[in-house]
């Protein structure tokens, strides 16, 4: 028994729960599944259209798509109409049972009932596939040309999906397509005008020349469609046939854009639409808007272009929060044609920053960051940060770029830009990438006339909400007060305004040395504060320490101490070696080097730095980037070749902590990718050498001095939760960290600036670990560094090695190869990167496993064979290596 | 031209969709999803354009339904309210004063007048009369259908 659509429709409203609306469903899904498999022609429509309400609620209902194909081929219309639905709402053109329905379709549109072929045709302009609108384009094309308006224009909409599937048919076409035009009825005009324009999107190179002999006509129709009076049948609000304007000025635009340019007429034409559409109502204004669109795109006369700028103005102003969108959008099109109409309306667009609704704000926003020019940059950037204190949050990552972007290109004077930065930090600076905020750090570095302004801003926003301090902020903050804690402690004068940008900045007291270190400790225990915050914040406090000097007082001192102190026994590794190194570093044995170690970081060269990113985003060396704590050691930085002093005597831990003091010992690491600096600027190479000199030798020293001095070292050689095990341990550690103390600064007896790199090196202090340079030549020098693994099985060698360039020219595609002697066998780990920058140490790096079979008796060689490309040089090298030491 | 066509009810139930363009079933799940809590979240004085992914949704209330639309970027917003108000007239004038209810039991006629106003997403007819004319011929047609098939129907009529 078969409920009718309107029972089921009631029994589904009637439903309390969804649960039980889904019961309904399901036992009338059942219903009409029996019914399609017993065939019930009867039934077939009524169970159709159930489906149909079923679907929309969300439901499966492909198992009707069959059904709905039946229906077609039924003579009976209502059958027809019912499976024509079902088509256009179960079926996407992507379903392979469409191609059953191409034959119905087609007999369909021959069909002398005038609404039987409207529904194939209605059908096919909405659901065409290629396939159907191959097989079909005849029939669609003879009923273009039928002369029965109702179908002409279901075939001219029809034209636009095949000839979209069919694009190679278009010349075919032509000849119909324009005399669509020459008919009265509006709504066969305004499918022809859709088409033609479909067709001129799709090429306009291609169409628009061709179209162009319509375009009189057009203007023609347009003429009539003004002088025409109350037309009842098309009139919508007192303008007749608002539809059919605006398709018309669309494609007067598309063709004057292409194709032939601005008549005369056309003209007369556009300045009428413009002056005399009615624009109380909704209607009129659609076409106004358009007409300014085309208005401002075609070429023409100066007048025309006045006049649809005032429109717009018009349009801001009014009431209606449409039509001031619509205005808004159209601007931002016009901003480029013409900036200074645009600029007349800046304080109304400004306003509209302050709309409650988002779409308007959007818009607005856009259209402001392209009127940013050296004139309006202060005002539009002070609007723009009172937007940011507003703005929704996904918004403020956007709006803090477009800022950046503005202050970076127009700002009127140093000064203004770092004041808008830090003030744009403040705000929302928790929303600003990495790339601001050091770009944020890297720019009041160059500003050596603002530093102390600039670290008293800072550290006067930190003060007024520490608690809700944004990262951003506090990362700018802690570099610049570590920099720059001097300049903090003492007086600054005033600036005076500077006319168009800055305003006057007051004098600034000192602020009290306590101050500074509490606000340091604030920022080392904030509740947001991560691993890398923190070492920052350590790094600062040192620096800022030195900086203040004798200042601090014991107190202070003493605060600074236990603060560092606090960390040395942190989970985190990072932060335990900041924290020993630094504690060391402000002892007063290495005052000789202090000065150095903790000396303000060079300028940084912009220029070179951007480089050297965008070459290192696309080369292999990515490790040099990371600074998560693990990635410290495991790229040795490039600075550490030029220091040939390198690592103490050899077999102590404390080496393989180079690299990491080397980097940290000079402060905000994490912030500024020190590598860039270094490896950037030439010129600070010095700089640079000496911090890594100084490092092994803290480093080492810390050994024998403290109490707990093994435990030092071994975390100085990056080890952190090892350290136990070592202080436990005692006896062994001590003793080889001892030498280290006397050898200290002087060159190693291996003096190779790379190091072993990874965390094999420290596997329970290793013994034996020698390194040897097994090859150098051509600007590659590669060094391996033999251990034995596993002491219970001598057989079993490791070799790490390391890969230094040498030379001035990049090496790329590096390709080695290694063979050793038949008794032995080999498991070669993978190249680590085939890429080296100019004096890169470590950056790539390889492991080799080896098992001696015959121990004892005979040693280990090994062949080497290296190819490269140094700069535009291809360099192919055979090598020996022989020299490994006993044992192995 | 307009991508997509729905009617949304003000409790957020989808009354009628209407797709222009081809969306996988889980696409238009997602996108009814998005759309509806997006245009019931906006207060009532707000423009009646939201930019949606690279589209524009046009929407505008009219009792307890939203018609919304979506079109391309470059389309005139403004004249696409203005088919939406078309399509509205014509439901008004066919259903007599039409109301939430009629759309939900005549959902099957919305449609049809639907496919009378655009195809592909484009406008077909400009002119409430013609449209209604062409309703009111059809619906003659389906009632001479509905009879030659009660007469060619042998059996007991379970029909009416």
């Amino acid at each position: 028994m078969s409920i009718r659509l309107r029972e089921l429709i009631r029994a589904v409203r009637a439903c309390k729960t969804a649960a039980e609306e889904r019961g309904v469903v399901a036992q009338e899904c059942a219903r009409i599944r029996t019914a399609f498999k017993e065939e019930d022609t009867e039934f077939r429509n009524r169970n159709v259209a159930k489906l149909l309400f079923i679907h929309m609620l969300g439901y499966p209902s492909h198992f009707g798509q069959m059904e709905c194909i039946k229906l077609i081929t039924s003579p009976n219309y209502m059958d027809k109409r019912i499976g024509y639905l079902g088509l256009t709402l179960l079926l996407t053109d992507q379903e392979e049972v469409l191609m059953l329905v191409t034959n119905s379709l087609k007999v369909d549109m021959h069909s002398s009932n005038m609404f039987v072929a409207g529904l194939s045709l209605t059908t096919v302009g909405n659901l065409a596939t290629p396939d159907i609108a191959r097989d079909l384009m005849m029939e669609v094309e003879k009923h273009l040309r039928g002369g029965r308006p109702y179908l002409v224009k279901k075939a001219a909409l029809c034209c636009i999906r095949i000839l979209r599937h069919l694009p190679e048919h278009v010349e075919d076409f032509m000849e119909r397509i324009m005399e669509v035009l020459k008919d009265r009825h509006h709504g066969v005009l305004v499918a022809g005008v859709q088409l033609i324009t479909a067709v001129v999107e799709s090429d306009p190179k291609e169409y628009a020349p061709a179209f162009a002999s319509v375009a009189p006509s057009l203007v023609k129709m347009l003429r009539n469609l003004l002088s025409v009076g109350y037309a009842p049948e098309h009139d919508v609000a007192g303008v007749s046939d608002p539809f059919l304007q605006v398709h018309i000025l669309r494609l007067l635009r598309l063709l004057g854009q292409h194709a032939e340019g601005v008549t005369d007429t056309m003209s007369d034409a556009l300045a009428q639409v413009a002056s005399n559409t009615e624009t109380a109502k909704n209607a009129g204004n659609a076409i106004l808007y358009e007409c300014v669109q085309t208005i401002m795109t075609l070429d023409t006369e100066n007048g025309l272009k006045v006049l649809a700028v005032n429109i717009l103005g018009r349009f801001l102003l009014n009431r209606d929060n449409n039509i001031r969108y619509v205005a808004l959008n159209t601007l931002g099109k016009v901003v480029q044609l013409d900036p200074a109409s645009v600029q007349r309306h800046r304080s109304t667009i400004v306003d509209c920053l302050k709309d409650p609704d988002i779409s308007i704000r959007q818009r607005a926003l856009e259209l402001i960051h392209q009127l940013v020019n050296e004139s309006t940059v202060v005002s539009l950037t002070r609007e723009m940060l009172n937007y940011l204190v507003v703005a929704m949050p996904e918004h403020k990552a956007q709006l803090c770029d477009k800022i950046t972007a503005a202050a970076e290109r127009y700002a009127p004077d140093r000064r203004w830009r770092i004041e808008t930065l830090i003030t744009m930090l403040s705000i929302a600076g928790s929303h600003c990438n990495e790339r601001i905020t050091s770009g944020t750090i890297m720019y009041i570095g160059q500003c050596k006339e603002f530093h102390g302004q600039a670290v008293h801003k800072l550290a006067a926003a930190l003060q007024e909400d520490m608690v809700a301090a944004p990262s951003g902020l506090m990362k700018v903050a802690v570099w610049c007060i570590g920099e720059f804690a001097d300049l903090l402690a003492s007086p600054q004068d005033a600036f005076p305004a500077v006319e168009g940008g800055s305003a006057m900045c007051p004098a600034q007291d000192a602020m009290p040395h306590e101050e500074i270190i509490d606000l340091l400790e604030d920022l080392l225990n904030h509740h947001s504060a991560t691993a890398s915050s923190r070492s920052s914040a350590l790094t600062a406090l040192a620096k800022a320490s030195y900086r203040l000097g004798e200042g601090l007082g014991e107190d202070g001192k003493a605060r600074v101490e236990e603060m560092l102190e606090g960390y040395r026994s942190s989970i985190t590794l990072e932060l335990q070696q900041r924290s020993c190194e630094y504690l060391n570093l402000l002892s007063p044995q290495w005052d000789v080097v202090k000065k150095e170690a903790l000396d303000r970081m060079p300028v940084m060269d912009e220029e070179a730095f951007r480089e050297r990113r965008a070459r290192y985003t696309m080369g292999a060396g990515m490790g040099a980037f990371d600074d998560a704590p693990g990635a410290g050691d495991r790229s040795p930085k490039p600075q550490a070749s030029a220091s040939s002093s390198a690592p103490a005597a050899g077999p102590s831990p404390s080496k393989n902590g180079l690299p990491i003091p080397s980097c940290s010992s000079n402060g905000g690491g994490d912030l500024l990718d020190l590598e860039d600096i270094f490896g950037g600027g030439g010129g600070s190479a010095p700089a640079a050498a000496t911090a890594a000199a100084v490092s092994p030798a803290v480093a080492a020293a810390a050994a024998p001095g403290a109490g707990n001095g093994a435990a030092a070292a071994a975390a100085a050689g990056g080890v952190d939760l090892l350290a136990d095990v070592f202080g436990g341990g005692g006896g062994l550690v001590p003793s080889k960290a001892a030498p280290a103390n006397t050898a200290a600064p002087g060159p190693g007896p291996v003096a190779v600036g790379g190091d072993s790199d990874d965390f094999g090196g420290f596997e329970v202090a290793p013994p034996r670990e020698e390194k040897m340079v097994a090859f150098d030549k051509s600007g590659l020098r590669v060094v391996f560094s033999p251990s034995k693994p596993d002491a219970s099985d001598p057989s079993k060698s490791k070799v790490s090695i390391a890969f230094t360039n040498t030379s001035d020219e990049e090496i790329s595609g590096l390709v080695f190869q290694a063979a050793v002697p038949k008794s032995f066998t080999m498991k070669m780990g993978a190249l680590s990167g085939h890429n080296l920058p100019p004096h890169s140490d470590g950056v790539v790096s390889q492991e080799i496993n080896v098992t001696n079979a015959m121990q004892g008796t005979k040693s280990l060689m090994m062949k080497l064979k290296i190819q490269f490309r140094r700069g535009t040089v291809n360099v192919a090298e055979v090598a020996q290596v022989a020299q490994f030491p006993a044992g192995f | 031209m307009i991508n997509f066509l729905l009617l949304i009810s003000r409790q957020g139930k989808t009354r009628l969709t209407k797709w222009y363009q081809t969306y996988s079933a889980k696409e238009k799940a997602r996108t009814v999803r998005e759309i509806t809590s997006t245009v019931l979240a906006r207060a009532l004085k707000m423009c009646n354009f939201v930019e949606w992914r690279d589209k524009k949704i046009v929407y505008k209330r009219y009792a307890s339904l939203f018609f919304v639309a979506c079109i391309d970027q470059d389309d005139n917003e403004l004249i696409t309210l203005e088919k939406i108000h078309l399509f509205v007239e014509v439901l008004d004038r066919y259903f007599g004063n039409v109301c939430e209810l009629d759309i939900i039991f005549n959902f099957h006629k919305a449609y049809y007048i639907l496919d009378e106003l655009f195809i592909g997403g484009e406008l077909q007819e400009s002119s409430k009369k013609e449209v209604l004319r062409v309703c009111s011929q059809m619906d003659d047609l389906m009632e001479e259908a509905k009879e030659e098939a009660a007469n060619g129907n042998q059996g007991p009529s379970r029909r009416r």
